[in-house]
């Protein structure tokens, strides 16, 4: 008993015509904003981290310097020769700071008016804001205060002006990236945004329309060359959108075909009820005739949902390395003797083996169909030759007999489900072999073509080689 | 009397196999879903079952593969709506003996029936392989390959003779047209027209050549039967 599948009912999908991505725009920017900032950030702060360090190591090297000059002088001829030192330098103004006390704590020499407050003489490094005597305002000194004999003690220090004046150009700086990043990020992603909005707009609209019931629109495509990857997707939905449309003319014509096809059975059965249930005589025979009806309906069916799980790709794992040729042999085999009783002479041409790897059950099905076929519409040939063989681009088989063939134009119409060409032929099949073969024949990645037998009909089916 | 289990969920269905089965001599059972089937199959004391692939609760693959791992190795036919060739080979993978597509006629289901019946029957292995077929004044020795009818040669084409190692080996059996061609051509499709019929006429032309009395039977609207009426 079969289950029945309810189809999906296609969702409504407002988002798609209506949201415009605003949200994206914000989000973007933000990325773009820290993404900048940071990189800035990180650069002047190297930048900082590596002139502060040069700056604070000459400073030191200067005090030291100037220490050691002072302290030698002092050594060597006492504080007077000391004193001239430090008025030496005091003449040209610099960055340098002095003051050298007696044992009392009165000023020998220096630019500094007095020692600073619990500022101790233990010759180590200091940062301390001092007023020399010749400037206005404090400034902030590196310095080192050291004693010196007799009790006297020397102050020499440096001036960081230039150290906090970077330090504050670095601020700045960074201020100044931190607005530039803003604006560069806003404006980075309105246009990165606006771009790919419109792109995907313009796909999103195809979608909402396809959607809506316009099977016919398509995204717009460059001619040629360039391709971006909105392009390959316009493609890619492009070519999914012909695949709908092509199933769905398929569909259609399916079902109408299918609807046709099972009336005049049906009717037929209907006929034959209807003389039963009159009391006709012969109600054996017409029981009979409608099983056999009833079959012929079953066997349609069976054979059109065959169709469609081929054409779904269904059966793929079913593919094994075989011998194509041995399938050719072993149908010719099957058909022979029914072929000479109809007085039919069916030959195989595969003496080499032709490997394939294929779906042996799937390629005996769509070969027997063929040989049916040609046994039923070109028997009055007389000769009818099934052959396999190894091609440039895979392997071959065909089913060529020399009846009377198919006129060109009429072609597409004998591959289409249920186009029988010719509803008045008596012999049944409702023109579903040859479409199953072709089905057969693409889901291997083949294809199935009609050629002429002069006279007859040739029947090719090309299948890929490996890879 | 041979009992079968059917499990369908369809009581039409289940019905039309009870009735039939009974009328062929069969003690039916019914299991309406899988989870009963699986209970009532467990104990291994049918001889066959019919189970429908699609069921509600447990499907028929889960109770097949439940039943083999549990140990029972009843012969099991499974009915499928679901007829294509990967579906048919997912069901015999499962551990079925035979897989009929949906809608069938019941002489089909009847034939396999028998045949998977009588093949658990027989004991697989450590016994010598059989060499000889006999029937009636019928024999074929398999090694050699040859068929004698009252002593008489008969020269048969290896299918013909595949053919009838097959017929013999379901003597007084119905066989059908898609048992004949799953085991002799190895192919799963209905072919449609008459192929095997004409095989089968010929095979029966050699057969019952020189006014022996006929062995091959043609079973009106199942298949054939080889036996002696």
């Amino acid at each position: 008993m079969p289950r029945e599948t309810r189809s999906a009912v296609l969702p409504d999908l407002p988002w798609l015509a209506r949201r415009r991505p605003q949200s994206t725009i914000t989000r973007i920017a933000t990325i773009l904003f820290i993404g900048l900032l940071l990189g800035m950030a990180i650069i002047l702060g190297f930048i900082a981290r590596v002139t502060q360090g040069q700056l604070d190591a000459d400073a030191r090297a200067l005090i030291l310097a100037e220490r050691a000059a002072i302290t030698q002088a002092f050594g060597r001829d006492g504080a007077d020769s000391a004193a001239a030192i430090i008025h030496g330098e005091m003449r040209v103004p610099g960055p340098l700071a002095m003051l050298l006390l007696d044992a009392r704590g009165r000023a020998i020499a220096g630019n500094i008016a007095a020692w600073p407050a619990d500022l101790p003489a233990d010759s180590r490094f200091r940062r301390l804001d001092l007023t020399r005597k010749d400037r206005p305002g404090a400034e902030t000194f590196a310095l080192i205060a050291s004693p010196l004999p007799d009790g006297h003690r020397l102050l020499v220090g440096r001036s960081l002006e230039e150290q906090e004046r970077l330090t504050r150009t670095l601020t700045t700086s960074l201020l100044a990236a931190v607005g530039l990043s803003l604006v560069l990020a806003v404006g980075i992603s309105l246009v990165l945004t606006r771009t790919i909005a419109a792109r995907v707009q313009a796909i999103a609209d195809v979608a909402g329309a396809v959607a809506a019931g316009d099977l016919t629109r398509r995204v717009a495509l460059p001619a040629a060359g360039n391709r971006d990857a909105f392009d390959s997707l316009g493609d890619a939905l492009n070519a999914m959108l012909a695949r709908i449309e092509s199933l769905l003319d398929e569909l259609r014509s399916v079902t109408d075909g299918l609807a046709h096809d099972l009336r005049s059975p049906l009717t037929r059965m209907k006929a034959r009820i209807d003389r039963m249930a009159r009391g006709g005589d012969q109600s054996g025979h017409e029981i009979a005739a409608i099983g056999h009806e009833a079959d012929a309906l079953l066997a349609m069916l069976e054979t059109s949902l065959e169709i469609s799980r081929v054409e779904a790709g269904i059966g793929r794992d079913g593919f094994r390395q075989m011998d194509l040729a041995a399938l050719v042999n072993d149908m010719v085999e099957m058909y022979e003797p029914l072929a000479e009783d109809n007085g039919v002479q069916l030959t195989a041409l595969a003496a080499t083996p032709v490997p394939v790897h294929a779906h042996r059950e799937l390629l005996g099905r769509a070969l027997s169909n063929l040989i049916d076929n040609a046994l039923r519409y070109g028997a009055s040939g007389g000769i009818i030759e099934v052959a396999a063989e190894a091609t440039a681009g895979g392997a071959r088989f065909s089913v060529a007999d020399h009846g009377p063939g198919i006129a060109r134009a009429a072609h597409g119409d004998a591959l289409r489900r249920f186009g029988r060409l010719d509803v008045a032929r008596p012999a049944g099949g409702a023109g579903l072999g040859l479409s199953l073969a072709a089905a057969i024949a693409r889901l291997h990645g083949g294809a199935l073509q009609l050629l002429s037998n002069r006279p007859g009909l040739r029947v090719t089916i090309d299948l890929p080689g490996e890879g | 009397m041979s009992r079968i289990l059917c499990v369908e969920d369809d009581p039409t269905t289940a019905d039309y196999i009870a009735k039939g089965l009974g009328e062929a001599g069969f003690a039916v059972d019914i299991a309406g879903d899988g989870r009963d089937g699986l209970f009532r199959a467990s104990d291994g004391s049918y001889d066959a079952i019919v189970l429908d692939r699609m069921l509600p609760g447990m499907d028929g693959l889960s109770v097949l593969s439940a039943l083999r791992a549990a140990g029972v190795s009843t012969p099991v036919v499974m009915l499928s709506a679901l007829a294509s060739l990967d579906e048919r080979v997912k069901g015999l993978r499962a551990g079925s003996d035979d897989y009929l597509p949906k809608p069938f006629a019941f002489d089909e289901l009847l034939a396999r029936l028998e045949a998977v019946r009588r093949r658990a029957a027989v004991p697989a292995a450590g016994e010598a392989p059989i060499t000889r077929l006999a029937f009636d004044d019928l024999e074929v020795e398999l090694l050699s390959r040859t068929v004698t009818r009252s002593g008489r040669r008969i020269e048969l084409q290896p299918r013909e003779f595949r053919l009838l190692e097959f017929l013999l080996r379901h003597a007084g059996q119905v066989v059908t047209r898609t048992m004949l061609l799953e085991s002799v051509w190895d192919y799963h499709f209905d072919p449609g027209t008459n192929v095997i019929d004409v095989h089968v006429s010929r095979l029966r032309k050699k057969l019952d050549d020189g006014g022996a009395k006929p062995l091959l039977h043609t079973v009106r609207g199942a298949g054939y039967r080889l036996g002696e009426y």
